[in-house]
């Protein structure tokens, strides 16, 4: 993989993004995967349209189209490294709204809580392909 | 086997997983390629939209990894409009994820028509090359027109027909036979036909109100 990938750890919380994916249906984890690993490989230079800005400055949304419209939070880095992305949580859009409703603020909140402790994330923990849902 | 394969190994034993990533990957590579093919020609997506006779926000849709609503007649258009051919093939399950590791922008380019190697080279051989350099015969067919032009007597000319079909045959190689052994084949066939003496070609014989080879004819009747 060209790309690192991350998760942001709360610390609280644990790795949030790992807890939200769980939840999600089969097919959308298959396609959450698919987009990730897409990350991961290509980056995002080459592939149109695979992550989208949210209005929050160095806040990204990756889209995962689909009855339920998955929009996890990234960003890129943080820090000098510009080959890596790190997951800060997980989101939906329903009708053009997130859910949780302020995820691009938290998300930026997370990023900054990053940028000052670095050794809050962890490698990218796979979304589980196998698990029935 | 790489990194991503060696993941999907384990994931991809379960069908509804295994098909819904293969859907993702087929929406990223298409959409992916129409993007790659218009910069390729350096096209807007408004030019693109003219010349397919969609609409540009349509076209920014389909330029999304994330479109999924695809048609074969809205690609046949696109392919007219790059002048590429429309390939859809069914895949297995790991060229689908080999090519997805593969993707570039370089894997995605394809040359229109009019820089198509091939046929631009065909182009030139039909020209000037041709010309300069004219095929040369195999021994089978200059002997089958030595065969023609040298033996045949120039009365003989109505049974021509008969003699060039054969050399036609001659011509094509069969299995297992080479067309020189094909040739002497032709030739005792060809010698067959030719007219004994005394006997009168077709058209001479029609000319005088004759049957052509009716000494033939009558013998064998």
């Amino acid at each position: 993989m060209k790309w690192a990938i991350y998760d942001y750890l709360h610390t609280e919380r644990g790795n949030l993004m790992k807890g939200w994916s769980d939840g999600l249906q089969k097919k959308e984890r298959a396609k959450l995967n698919q987009k990730i690993d897409t990350l991961a490989v290509h980056g995002t230079v080459l592939i149109p349209g695979i992550v989208a800005p949210t209005g929050v400055n160095c806040i990204f949304k990756l889209k995962v189209q689909g009855p339920v419209k998955l929009r996890p939070m990234l960003c890129e880095g943080p820090g000098t490294s510009e080959s890596a992305f790190t997951f800060l949580l997980g989101a939906k859009e329903v009708q053009s709204k997130y859910e949780p409703r302020r995820a691009p603020q938290t998300a930026a909140e997370y990023r900054q809580d990053l940028i000052n402790h670095p050794e809050r994330r962890g490698q990218h923990e796979r979304v589980n392909g196998n698990t029935q849902g | 086997m790489s990194e991503l394969m060696e993941t999907l190994r384990a994931e991809f034993q379960d069908e509804e997983y295994r098909h819904s990533y293969a859907e993702e990957c087929l929406n990223t590579m298409i959409a992916t390629q129409i993007k790659v093919l218009r910069e390729q020609r350096k096209m807007t997506q408004e030019a693109l939209a003219e010349k397919t006779g969609m609409k540009q926000p349509r076209l920014s849709v389909m330029e999304d990894a994330n479109y999924s609503s695809w048609s074969i007649n809205t690609l046949k258009r696109l392919a007219r409009a790059f002048d590429v051919a429309l390939a859809v093939k069914f895949e297995a399950f790991s060229d689908v994820i080999l090519d997805f590791e593969s993707l570039s922008r370089a894997s995605l380019e394809r040359p229109s028509f009019e820089d198509d190697v091939l046929f631009q080279s065909n182009k030139v051989t039909s020209s000037a090359k041709f010309r300069k350099h004219p095929r040369k015969l195999s021994d089978a067919e200059r002997s089958a027109m030595q065969g023609d032009l040298l033996t045949m007597p120039l009365l003989e000319w109505p049974v021509r027909q008969p003699a060039s079909q054969m050399n036609r045959e001659a011509l094509r190689p069969e299995k297992g036979v080479s067309p020189t052994a094909r040739n002497v084949q032709t030739e005792k066939e060809r010698v067959a036909l030719r007219p004994e003496k005394g006997e009168v070609p077709t058209t001479i014989a029609a000319q005088n109100g004759g049957t052509p080879y009716a000494n033939r004819i009558s013998s064998a009747g």
